[in-house]
């Protein structure tokens, strides 16, 4: 009796329940794409507008590029250009057989090295995590730009958000980092051609979080800091120096400081001092690189590509061999060689990294 | 519900692609209002190129605006200001006896410190031109333009430039019209005078 009625429904076309739905089904389904179809338009247009960071400046690229290793490290070192620009992780493996990523980006905070080690821990669980600790000079936010790079690169996560919250300089707003395209929209009028060849991809920047220059430039008239009037770190860079001991503790991974061996920005002994007594308290290890540089066979007329401020290959690859000691003899870091899959793929990373160290001397020479 | 739902998915993205015509646009800047990487194709824009303009020409009118400094180096002086072009100190003094330049983690430009005998000037990039961002004076051979120098107490600092100072917990900072006399105390005697630009608080 119901199907009977349902038909007539059907043949005489009434409003009943049982008639509507196609109806409204089909309704729904409209809806549904369209806001598909607007979804994927503001998707795309914000992918073709953010900046690309592949050629000049390719900061911007770095953090975004770990997501793509396999995440399987001994060493994960994290902090700025005093890390990604000092040490060559190529060394560190084929010298100790140390698998390491740098997680550094452009003046990257305190604050933003530890939301990247919170991550980071998501993924894996490295023997030791390394620290450079001039980012203690930092106690709030202090450029958009540089925020930019180091946050854009991260997957969203709750380290993300609690990051950029960290981060924010007055003027910028948390909704721009969710959607970008509020922040690069102007961007509409200058696109490249760089914006649609790397629109679904990216080509790698660095080796392991390594950005590599061959380049020379002599250390000439490096300045000594000025006086300054108080000498003790931030009360919310300390706090985030706590957080890490606590971090790395809790997940049972060693956190090794260092100040890496760059001239300037200058490093006071009054900065020195405080690292030392915070390390002794909370029983870690830290290393003045800037003390050693004699060891190391650190030459500053030949080893730093802009005069002291960060070290070019042959610097970098110093520091590995004498930091990569440290890290097997006092940290107890495993050497991996013999692991068939780890070899393989570090042979094929020494391979591209060879091949730019030719296309920069190329360059040179020219 | 289906009023509405279209032209509000619309009017996000007509908002947004209208927004690019916004004379509101930010530019991302660098400390010394320099465009910078996270923006690079945007140093090419005419926006950052009118914000350069703009920049370059504060940097002109203030240059000898809050307290100045009358260097003297060799034949020759000059009274500098914060924000000031380098080129007319460089021309006025000549040659200094020590150059450093640092270029920034990512940023293109660099940092410049010219070092005098006694005092040193550091200079940040703006457009074409280097502008003045500090004066440090190096020892007590030299004084401030109101006659303060290194090794005199904050008796002595307090009889020329006032009480009217932000106290930084082991520096006094005065301000005037934006820049900062940064005067730092080693217990009550002076050990070190600087002017800084604004830049520098960002």
């Amino acid at each position: 009796m119901a199907v009977e009625t349902t038909e007539i429904n059907h043949i005489t076309g009434e409003m009943s329940g049982l008639a509507c739905k196609p109806a409204k089904r089909f309704g729904f389904i409209k809806y549904l794409a369209v806001f598909l179809i607007v979804t994927v338009l503001f998707a795309f247009l914000q992918q073709l507008l953010m900046p690309k960071y592949m050629h000049g400046i390719v900061e911007g690229a770095m953090i975004a590029e770990y997501y793509q290793e396999e995440k399987d490290h001994n060493v994960i070192f994290v902090g700025d250009c005093e890390l990604y620009e000092n040490i060559s992780p190529a060394v560190l493996w084929e010298e100790y057989g140390i698998n390491s990523y740098i997680r550094g980006s452009a003046q990257q905070l305190i604050w933003q090295s530890y939301y990247l080690m919170e991550e980071t821990l998501k993924y894996e669980h490295p023997e030791v995590m390394v620290f450079n600790v001039l980012s203690m000079k930092y106690d709030v936010p202090q450029n958009e730009a540089y925020n930019r790079m180091t946050l854009d690169g991260m997957r969203w996560s709750m380290s993300k958000v609690r990051d950029i919250q960290a981060s924010m300089t007055e003027e910028e707003s948390f909704a721009e980092y969710v959607f970008p395209i509020l922040r690069y929209h102007s961007r509409i009028t200058q696109l490249e051609q760089d914006d649609v060849t790397y629109l679904f991809r990216k080509d790698p920047v660095t080796f392991n979080g390594y950005y590599m220059r061959v380049d020379v430039k002599a250390a000439e008239n490096v300045p000594t800091g000025r006086p300054l009037g108080d000498y003790r770190f931030g009360d919310n860079a300390y706090k985030y120096l706590e957080m890490m001991a606590q971090l790395c503790e809790k997940e049972g991974v060693e956190l090794v400081l260092v100040k890496a061996p760059s001239l300037y920005p200058y490093w006071y002994d009054e900065w020195d001092e405080q690292m030392v007594q915070f390390a002794k308290d909370h029983d870690l290890k830290y290393y003045n690189l800037l003390n050693v540089t004699d060891e190391m066979g650190l030459d500053f007329s030949q080893d730093t590509y802009d005069g002291g401020l960060h070290l070019n290959l042959s610097g970098a690859e110093k520091m590995a061999h004498y930091f990569g000691k440290i890290l097997q003899e006092d940290c107890g870091v495993t050497s991996r060689r013999g692991e068939e899959k780890l070899e393989k793929a570090w042979e094929e990373k020494i391979a591209a990294y060879e091949a730019e160290i030719a296309r920069q001397e190329a360059n040179l020479k020219e | 519900m289906k009023k509405t739902l279209v032209p509000a998915m619309l009017l996000v993205l007509g908002l947004t692609l209208s927004a690019c015509g916004s004379e509101e646009v930010k530019v991302i800047e660098s400390a010394g209002g320099q465009s910078a990487a996270a923006q690079t194709e945007e140093t090419k824009t005419e926006e950052t190129a009118a914000a350069t303009e703009e920049v370059q020409a504060e940097g002109t009118q203030a240059a000898l605006s809050g307290y100045t400094y009358n260097a003297t180096y060799g034949e020759g002086s000059v009274t500098i200001g914060m924000d000031m072009d380098m080129r007319p100190v460089l021309e006025a003094l000549g040659e200094p006896s020590s150059y450093f330049e640092a270029a920034s983690c990512a940023f293109q430009g660099l940092d410049k410190i010219y070092t005098y005998d006694h005092f040193e000037v550091d200079t940040y990039p703006s457009g074409d031109q280097d502008l003045v961002s500090s004066v440090v004076l190096l020892d007590d051979l030299v004084t401030t333009s109101e006659g303060l120098y290194i090794g005199q107490t904050k008796a002595d600092m307090e009889a020329l430039y006032g009480t009217e100072y932000e106290d930084k917990g082991g520096s006094c900072v005065y301000t005037l019209d934006g820049m900062h006399l940064e005067i730092v105390l080693d217990g009550d005697t002076i050990s070190s005078i600087a002017y800084n630009s604004s830049v520098l608080d960002q």
